[in-house]
């Protein structure tokens, strides 16, 4: 620890001074990340200093996003480098919460860690994706000459059948694809969870009603519904979030409602309750965050499902229509060109299926690492 | 002598480290004994029943020892004889009945079952026997309650089921795990009545695992006190109530209220807690909890050694 | 010795149950017939300030139900419970929150009763901060002075439940119940899940705090050894009515109810070689819904009479401070 001396001033340089203090990993995510976003900054300097003048907004987010997070890596590593050396003379508190073991076995899980980077990468670059894109999505010159190009450094991905550069399609794509399978997901948990604990809640006759309504919204054929809804309005990212996020969420209201329910019962509740815990403190503090770990597992499965419904919809024409890239519509587009440009649908389809891939494997390593029988080693 | 183990050592392979549940352990037991092993939780005393019978869940494994039953190593055993001993020659009954017997069959179902297998009755015979047998156990209406569940059952009535499932192959040895723990006290007392009463009608002996010393007081002809996998004290259990060597027997004997005595006064108790058995102290695993202990219990484990005829004890402060 | 022998007024009467009737439904709710369990029947109790009260009882008898009713945990379905001299059922909610930093209660299972993602010093914290009894810069000490009291040192308060162990949690349990400074207490089972040496530690920190403080207990167990070393009453429970109370001298060596005779004799003296006469009791009939006509013990009792059949004993004195209610005895 002779480099505690130094570490702080290595830490200007992101990364730095946790290595310098043996920090590897969270050295080396750290500077990985600033290196990473520094270089993007100084390659598309004139894009981000145009996104300030044109204020078109799609620009304006991604610059902001990265100078921002550059920034608060910066900071972060400054603080935390200063907050190690503080504690260095304490002795080493293990801190072993509950969610913190969760942590350390899911690290310990490689193909769970692999696929959290792939996420990572590919909702940062979506993110990014005005940035990195080297091309104009819907820029269409000179077709004849442009359209159907093979992959090759030029046009990483190739070209569809109107020259588009479809690298930077699949980029504007994974926007929306990915984007609408986070947000229809974070509805579904979000309300599903809130009404199944209002109902656990109050108990009696409103419980009552409100799972017999969550009965009918299940039985409904959801996904006649989802078809004409989009077949009446114009499907944008705002319908297809609500279409899919508010036919899925009965599942979790079910769900949380049980397991309310049920730990209701158990010691530690009525514990809270025995100390005068007003019921909606008890609910909340107490026993939702123990009902929670399978409905993180879920919602990783969640996300993977959305985006492969909103794929699914855009592919059949209901979802996202082109001219916008959607994952989903261009598989179907390079649909017919399959058997002379398979790069039209090959890639979409390929990140499709890598992201859905992802996901699940994603929702293994949660669960895994979620499991309760980590707290528990009475056998002899 | 009925069973004879000389240092019996089943360790547990845990990512952690080794864990040793019985870490040198030797005893006899002689037939129609009655001999009882006594610990707290986690003493490593099931793993001793359970390492009788190989039965030791994975992670674990006997990784040395002797175990002789009758005569022969069970170790050298292939699983087909291992098999006919856990039914035949030796009975294992469980702490919690209700999970021990097997939910979707009948209680008469589950002990037929034994019968066929091991003492190769036919339906019909096996099914006579075992309403039998449920009447021997103390069941009223035997009859109609082999045709019950066992949830059905009270839980004494389940304890005596299982039991009645574990004499029914006529073993000689009969291991009875913490078989009163979860019952309640007068239920308790009917069971232990039950146990005495079979054993002296099948010439059974009897193996008791528990951590409660109105049990081994009742019950016990030989007593051993176990501690973090090692025996510790062994004595006939007059010579042990009456006078106790080992600090930790005195503790526990100290720890335990007893009827009428001592109201209103604070119990003498042990302080400290059990060691995590994968966090032992060095030498005397006691000794940090021990009054005597001092230097000389750092070094190494206390050999046992015999300190009177029929006693010993592993302490250094005990001569 | 024991503190508050000498308790006699009626003044110092801190719990008074009356006629408390738990009732539990089972069978048909929309369909078929309503049946009801009667977990607590009709119960009478009292309990003196700064007096351990043992409630004794085998499973089925209704000791944990009244536990929690008294703390109106369970809503009883009839009777009266006052605490000091309020009328505990007729609060409303925010008023019984406040009651309840006088009375607060350690359950059985030190392996469920506290919160599995909190910090231990989280925990204790959380009456001090939810009843704002100390300002927020007191906080930590308080926590600290409490797991004091339970004899585990301050660093206790950054590990989280499953790292310790039975008896440590169950101290922690101890330390929060007190952290209101309660008047009274109610124990649940408090010392069934943990191992005899650790059972005789969290005894003798019950002893010492009824000792020093003052607090009245309620302490319910199925073992009767540990409740006759902490309790200055004992109360017997059968199928939810109390059969005997009397001082706890008194009853352990002279009972009088069968019942009591019964479950003193099941316990193990701890004496080898004794082999001891048992009273011997059939078979339980199975929990029974709706009115019992008669003593519930009749069916079971060696010494049962016509009456017993008939006509429910009541609790009544029979001398001292000695009720039981037989019509044998």
């Amino acid at each position: 620890m002779s480099n505690a001396r130094a570490a702080p001033w290595l830490a200007l340089v992101p990364g730095l001074g946790h290595l310098a203090l043996g920090r590897r990993a969270k050295g080396m995510h750290l500077l990985v990340f600033a290196f990473a976003t520094g270089f993007i900054l100084i390659w598309r300097l004139d894009r981000v200093t145009g996104a300030f003048q044109s204020r078109a907004v799609d620009q304006l987010v991604a610059a902001l996003f990265l100078i921002g997070s550059l920034l608060f890596v910066a900071a972060y590593s400054r603080w935390d480098v200063q907050r190690i050396v503080e504690r260095a003379d304490e002795p080493p508190m293990a801190v072993k919460s509950p969610w913190r073991i969760a942590g350390r076995r899911f690290r310990e899980n490689t193909l769970a860690v692999a696929s959290l980077y792939v996420i990572a990468v590919f909702y940062l670059a979506a993110i990014l994706a005005p940035l990195l894109a080297p091309y104009d999505p819907s820029a269409i010159e000179n077709v004849l000459e442009t359209r159907y190009l093979v992959p090759s450094g030029a046009h990483l991905f190739g070209t569809d059948e109107f020259g588009r550069d479809l690298f930077t399609r699949a980029l504007y794509g994974a926007r929306i694809s990915l984007s609408i399978g986070l947000l229809a997901m974070l509805l579904s948990k979000v309300l599903g969870t809130f009404y199944g604990a209002v109902a656990a809640y109050f108990g009696g006759l409103v419980d009552a009603v409100l799972m017999r309504l969550v009965d009918v919204i299940i039985a409904f054929p959801t996904f006649y519904l989802m078809l004409m809804l989009v077949g009446v309005f114009e499907a944008n990212i705002v319908l297809l979030v609500l279409i899919l996020g508010l036919t899925s969420w009965p599942g979790t209201a079910r769900y949380i409602r049980g397991e309310i329910l049920s730990l209701k019962e158990q010691e530690f509740a009525e514990s809270a309750r025995a100390i005068g815990l007003p019921p909606r403190l008890v609910i909340v503090r107490h026993l939702i965050p123990s009902a929670l770990s399978p409905v993180l597992v879920s919602a990783a499965l969640s996300v993977a499902g959305m985006i492969g419904a909103e794929a699914g919809l855009s592919f059949l024409g209901l979802g996202i229509r082109p001219p916008t890239p959607s994952w989903g519509n261009m598989v179907s587009g390079g649909q017919d060109a399959l058997l002379v440009a398979w790069w039209v649908a090959f890639f979409p389809g390929g990140l499709l299926a890598l992201t859905l891939i992802s996901f699940s494997l994603l929702a293994d390593g949660i669960r895994d690492a979620l499991d309760p029988k980590v707290l528990m080693r009475r056998f002899v | 002598m009925l069973v004879e183990i000389k240092n019996l050592k089943s360790y547990f392979f845990l990512d952690e480290g080794v864990l040793k549940a019985v870490d040198d352990v030797s005893f006899a037991i002689d037939e129609r004994e009655t001999v009882a092993l006594v610990g707290e939780s986690g003493c490593g005393k099931t793993i001793v029943a359970l390492s009788l019978l190989d039965l030791i869940p994975s992670p674990g494994r006997i990784v040395d020892g002797q175990m002789f039953f009758m005569g022969e190593d069970l170790r050298t055993m292939n699983r087909e004889q291992m098999r006919q001993v856990r039914g035949q020659h030796i009975g294992l009954v469980f702490q919690e009945p209700g999970v021990a017997l097997n939910p979707v069959y009948t209680v008469g179902n589950q002990i037929a079952e034994v019968l066929r297998l091991h003492r190769g009755l036919t339906k019909q015979e096996a099914k006579t026997e075992s309403v039998q047998l449920l009447g021997d156990v103390g069941i009223a209406d035997p009859e109609e309650r082999a045709k019950a569940y066992p949830f059905e059952l009270s839980g004494g009535m389940q304890q005596r089921a299982l039991i009645a499932t574990a004499i029914a192959g006529r073993p000689e040895l009969l291991i009875a795990d913490e078989p009163t723990t979860a019952l309640d006290p007068t239920v308790q007392a009917e069971i232990l009545d039950l146990l005495r009463y079979l054993q002296e009608q099948y010439n059974m002996a009897l193996l008791l695992i528990t951590h409660d010393i109105g049990v081994v007081a009742e019950m016990a002809d030989r007593v051993m006190v176990m501690y973090t996998g090692k025996i510790v004290e062994t004595a006939d259990v007059h010579a042990l109530f009456r006078d106790a060597r080992h600090p930790y027997t005195k503790g526990l004997l100290g720890s335990a209220p007893r009827l009428g005595v001592g109201r209103g006064e604070p119990l003498r108790g042990i302080p400290g807690t059990v060691p995590d058995f994968l966090e032992l102290p060095e030498g005397c695993t006691f000794h940090p909890r021990c009054s005597l202990g001092d230097d000389e219990c750092v070094s190494a484990f206390p050999p046992i050694e015999d300190i009177a005829p029929g006693r010993q004890c592993a302490c250094y402060k005990v001569s | 010795m024991l503190q508050g022998l000498m308790i006699e007024s009626a003044n110092d009467v801190l719990l008074d149950v009356s006629d408390l009737e738990v009732r539990f439904p089972f069978g048909g709710r929309w369909v078929g017939r309503r049946r009801w369990v009667r977990a607590v029947d009709g119960v009478n109790l009292t309990v003196k300030r700064g007096e351990v009260l043992g409630l004794v009882g085998e499973s089925g008898s209704g000791k944990t139900t009244l536990g929690r009713a008294v703390l109106r945990l369970i809503e009883p379905t009839s009777g009266s419970i006052h605490f000091d001299g309020i009328d505990v059922l007729a609060l409303p909610g925010v008023e019984m929150r406040r009651l309840r930093k006088r009375m607060q209660v350690v359950f059985q299972d030190p392996y469920k009763s506290l919160s599995p993602r909190m910090q231990i010093g989280q925990i204790i914290a959380e009456p001090l901060r939810l009843h704002q009894v100390v300002p927020s810069s007191r906080v930590e000490d308080r926590v600290d002075e409490l797991l004091g009291m339970v004899g585990l040192e301050s660093y206790f308060r950054h590990r989280y439940p499953h790292e310790m162990s039975g008896g440590q949690r169950q101290r922690i349990a101890i330390a929060r119940a007190l952290a209101l400074e309660p008047e009274f207490i109610v124990a649940d089972e408090p010392v069934s899940a943990l191992d005899v040496s650790v059972q005789a530690q969290i005894l003798n920190i019950l002893l010492e705090l009824q000792r020093s403080k003052g607090i009245a207990l309620l302490l319910i167990s199925h073992d009767l050894a540990v409740v006759e070393r902490v309790a200055n009453r004992i109360a017997v429970m059968y199928r939810g009515k109390i059969v005997e109370i009397a001082e706890a001298e008194q009853l352990i060596d002279t009972p009088l109810h069968p019942y009591t005779q019964a479950l003193i004799s099941a316990v193990p003296k701890g004496v080898p070689g004794k082999r001891q006469a048992r009273i011997r009791l059939p078979a339980d009939p199975p929990l029974l819904a709706g009115a019992i006509k008669g003593c519930p013990f009749a069916p079971r009792c060696a010494e049962v009479q016509g009456i017993c059949r008939e006509i429910m004993p009541k609790l009544e004195r029979k001398y001292g401070g000695h009720e039981a209610a037989c019509h044998v005895r």
